[in-house]
């Protein structure tokens, strides 16, 4: 159910700001920023941070000839320093029906508190954030933007979001992997439930696009731990056929299944080096987001 | 395989509840939103094989541990040699003891300090907990009569003590056995379960002379295919020493008794014991050496000073078996034993009067046996005959058999190969004046050529036979160098027939030398002053039983003389009652000898050593128990999750 107005902030969650609001969250990635910041650039430029010594080449700027050193050697060398500019992190919200399942909060909820504590924490350092609603007929697109009215937009568009899509979000990915220009860090909320094949396939684009991808992979522990005490008919929530089953006898086919998908999930993310955060919908945000913090805030 | 409860068998119905309730589950399936349908169709597809089987066989355990519950409730019982899936066994409708009843059945039994009638009546009461329902039905060996019991508990009554307790009397269990399947058919039982306690002594059951009835017994019961069952119980008895008495013969003279005693006992080496002997109540010590196994002992008792009639009884001392160590005897009222002859060969006749009027005061003889009226042939005792019994006379003298009489045969050349009713006789033989037969083997332990008291032997083997009829039927006491029967000992009903080869006359043999021919005739005498003197009847004999009104004057005042040995007062006059020589013996049956007889698959065999012996029905619900436990056990093996199974996906 979507929040009123003045409950958006609820999408924050408080002790997730309290524990990882001290230290800035750097990308793991040289991003391409309009404005100075914390993030590492992928041009050189002034700066205090050297980066390294390199021949000069006969068309560059004689300006940016390090003098000391052609004194003492009599050879042309250029000094470098990293150029440090901000970040745009796009949140990409997976709206299709399967991420409604959860108790006592869904699949869906939950991403939306990971998406409101995280936009809020990218906007108090600097960075530029945006949101894309992959709703085949009810998506939205925030553009990243650095302005503090930025976290409001996100919020009520949290808000309005509903998961009830029936079409798979590959493709939205895909399009979204296209669409942003320059380097850019994307953010997926999802289940991740599609074939695995089609996953590697848009981390992949995002890759070539220079993009880092990060995956909040959500689910409910129902789904992870497969316990029910007796017979089940189970309804699809995208539509699908129901089925009837006795839980004892499949669950440890089940479970099998489960744990390759999240294996293979996890090797795709591994060989396009992304990040893959598992989490269940059971557990704190601050929890939820600690080691994607941690990992950095070590930068 | 029954059951006392059968009503609960209708509990079997409720093994179905673990199907039932399957598929209820599931029509009453929860409903769940998913959304990991992709893995749950891959689940169950994959859904192995195994775990099916492995649903359905749980489902089965489980229902398989409801029936064995239910069974177990219904209380199943089953008998040794009954089939464990023979669901078809019926209540049976008589529960038949027939109880030994003879003297050495009060002996004490193995390991206990019960006796074995005791015993026996232990078995039978839990024999009968098997089969509440059925009609208890006793018959011993004494009366042979069926006795209905309401309960079982009726037989420890002291009412009851008349028809199961112990006795001094002898027994022949393949006639009470005869008897009570006789009984069943005449009051057409249809299933019966008939125990048979007994403790399997030799004289209890005489089985050579008994075969064609034990096999007729096993005939009838194979006949009845399982409808009748027999159980044979045998009751050993403790090997603890003992001593037992009985009585050869007695002479007396006017001032002294001799009797001719012999003490048996089971204790190896020379011993003296001290006996006493009462004369008319007055006891008076004596002793004497004994030798195992068996010594033969003739005292002297001194009669001077005592009453013209009156009683001696001489016990030995006591050891663990009481009852067999007192004999009783009456003096100076014996009646005269009637000997009848009939004889067509005058030598042959005038050698056997000779031989039997030894002893005049004791013998009455009755010559031309078949003249007189047949009332008076029955009065007696014993019957001589040479030659052909005539037409009209043979009908009493089976009668006569019947009853318990005794018969010596002697041959006449008319009997070669003859079959007559009594004896059916061989070829006839006859040698040239030079040549003979001789005697080579006898008995010489017991019997009509016994050694003689000092331990001589009879000279039989200085006879000469020149003709000869062999007698072929009866169990043979003495043999010719060639093996043919020189005389055989043949039992028809109660009674007893000799039948010798040839005859005591010059022409036939030496046998009218008399030195075989006197002690023979003696002994069979002797013989029958002990098998029909009416003063030294035993217990349980016809004499015995017929006796009414009399007046023990030893031992409780309630003796009856068929149960009980001692010197009752009938009429006026003693009358000395003593327990069957036989049953001093300590031969026992050998196992196999009534098996071979009584071979039907429905007679069983146990013996009461054990505690419960084998084929007393049994609940047996502790097998049920161990096979519910059993499935429950592989129940939850089957629930187990397999070794593979993962609680949860790992999260990171």
């Amino acid at each position: 159910m979507p929040l009123q107005e003045s409950n958006f902030f609820e999408y924050i969650d408080q002790k997730a700001i309290a524990r990882l609001g001290g230290i800035p969250m750097l990308g793991h990635f040289p991003m391409e920023g309009s404005v100075s910041g914390h993030h590492r650039s992928n041009h050189k430029g002034s700066s205090v941070e050297f980066a390294e010594y390199r021949e000069y080449t006969p068309g560059e700027d004689p300006k940016r000839i390090d003098w000391r050193v052609l004194a003492r050697t009599d050879k042309y060398f250029l000094k470098e320093f990293e150029a440090e500019t901000n970040l745009r992190s796009y949140h990409l919200l997976d709206c299709s029906a399967s991420m409604k399942f959860g108790k006592p909060s869904s699949k869906f909820a939950f991403a939306k508190r990971l998406i409101g504590t995280l936009s809020y924490l990218y906007l108090q350092q600097g960075d530029a954030v945006g949101l894309s609603v992959l709703h085949p007929e009810k998506g939205e697109e925030i553009p990243a933007r650095r302005s503090p009215a930025q976290l409001q937009d996100i919020l009520f568009n949290l808000s309005q979001a509903q998961a009830n899509g029936k079409s798979p979000v590959i493709d939205q990915l895909h399009q979204i992997a296209e669409s942003i220009k320059s380097r850019a860090q994307l953010l997926i909320y999802s289940d991740f439930l599609e074939d695995p094949k089609s996953v590697s396939n848009v981390i992949h684009h995002m890759r070539e696009r220079k993009h880092e991808v990060v995956l909040f992979h959500i689910m409910d522990r129902q789904e992870v731990e497969f316990v029910f005490d007796r017979p089940t008919r189970f309804i699809d929530l995208e539509g699908g056929p129901s089925i009837l089953t006795e839980t004892n006898i499949i669950r440890d086919d089940y479970l099998k299944q489960m744990g390759k998908h999240l294996e293979e999930i996890r090797k795709i993310c591994t060989e396009s080096q992304c990040s893959h955060y598992f989490t269940v919908t059971d557990s704190r945000v601050d929890d939820a987001l600690r080691e994607f913090s941690f990992e950095r805030t070590q930068a | 395989m029954s059951f006392l409860q059968p009503i609960a068998l209708f509990g079997i119905l409720l093994a179905a509840a673990p199907l039932i309730i399957h598929l209820l589950n599931l029509l009453r399936h929860r409903r769940e939103s998913w959304a990991a349908m992709r893995f749950l169709v891959e689940a169950k597809e994959r859904s192995s094989r195994m775990s099916k089987i492995r649903r359905w066989l749980t489902l089965l355990v489980r229902m398989l541990i409801i029936a064995l519950l239910v069974i177990l409730l219904a209380r199943p019982i089953s008998s040794g040699n009954q089939s464990l899936l023979d669901l078809a066994a019926k209540e049976p409708e008589v529960l038949m003891l027939i109880l030994d009843r003879s003297s050495s059945m009060r002996k004490k039994s193995e390991n206990s300090s019960k006796t074995l009638l005791q015993h026996g009546l232990e078995e039978f009461d839990r024999f009968t907990k098997s089969w509440p329902e059925s009609k208890l039905v006793v018959m011993e060996t004494l009366w042979a009569e069926p006795i209905f019991l309401d309960t079982v508990d009726t037989l420890y009554t002291e009412e009851m003590e008349e028809i199961v307790g112990p006795t001094d009397s002898g027994a022949i269990l393949p006639e009470t056995i005869n008897r009570a399947l006789v009984w069943l058919d005449e009051a057409d039982v249809a299933q019966a379960e008939i125990l048979i306690v007994s403790d399997f002594q030799r004289p209890s059951w005489q089985v050579n002379q008994n075969s064609e009835m034990l096999q007729s017994i096993n005939e009838t019961i194979n006949e009845k295919q399982g409808l009748w069952k027999l159980k044979f119980l045998q009751m050993k008895p403790g090997k603890s020493f003992n001593y037992s008495l009985t009585c050869k013969s007695y002479s007396e003279e006017t001032d002294s008794f001799f009797p001719t005693l012999q003490i048996l006992g089971n204790k190896k080496g020379q011993e003296k014991l001290a006996l006493k002997i009462r004369i008319n109540g007055i006891q008076f010590p004596m002793e004497s050496e004994f030798t195992y196994p068996s010594t033969t002992w003739t005292p002297t008792i001194p009669l001077a000073g005592q009453p013209r009639t009156g009683w001696i009884s001489i016990s030995l001392p006591e050891d663990s078996f009481a009852e067999d160590n007192e004999y009783f005897f009456t003096y100076g009222n014996q009646s005269m034993l009637k000997v009848g002859i009939s004889c067509e060969d005058p030598q042959a006749k005038k050698c056997i009067i000779a031989a039997c009027s030894l002893n005049p005061e004791k013998v009455f003889l009755t010559e031309n046996l078949f003249t007189n009226r047949q009332e008076e042939l029955i009065k007696h005792e014993l019957l001589v005959i040479q030659g052909e019994v005539p037409q009209e006379s043979q009908g009493w003298v089976d009668q006569f058999l019947f009853d318990g009489g005794v018969v010596i045969f002697f041959p006449s050349e008319e009997s070669k190969n003859k079959i007559f009713t009594f004896q059916k006789w061989g070829d006839y033989k006859i040698l040239s004046e030079d040549d003979f037969c001789s005697v080579r083997e006898w008995i010489r332990n017991e019997g009509v050529f016994a050694n003689t008291a000092n331990g001589k032997e009879l000279p039989l083997s200085h006879l000469k036979i020149q003709k000869r009829i062999i007698p072929l039927e009866g169990q043979p006491l003495a043999f010719y160098t060639d093996g043919n029967n020189f005389l055989t000992r043949k039992i028809h009903g109660r009674g007893v027939l000799y039948s010798f080869s040839t005859l005591p006359n010059k022409a036939w043999s030496s046998l009218d030398e008399g030195f075989v021919l006197v002690p023979a005739l003696q002994r069979i005498i002797e013989e029958c002053e002990r098998k029909t003197n009416f003063q030294i009847m035993e217990c349980g004999d016809n004499h015995s039983r017929k006796l009414q009104s009399v007046l023990a004057i030893t031992g409780e005042k309630r003796d009856k003389p068929a149960i009980n040995a001692g010197i009752y007062q009938h009429l006026g006059n003693l009358v000395a009652v003593n327990r069957p020589a036989d049953e001093s013996t300590y031969d026992q049956l050998e196992n196999n000898q009534l098996r071979q007889l009584i071979s039907s698959e429905y007679a069983s065999w146990s013996d009461a050593q054990s505690a419960n012996s084998s084929f007393q029905r049994a609940e047996i619900w502790n097998f049920f128990l161990v096979c519910m436990i059993l499935f429950l056990l592989f129940e939850g093996a089957l629930s187990l999750p397999p070794k593979s199974f993962n609680r949860r996906v790992p999260l990171q």
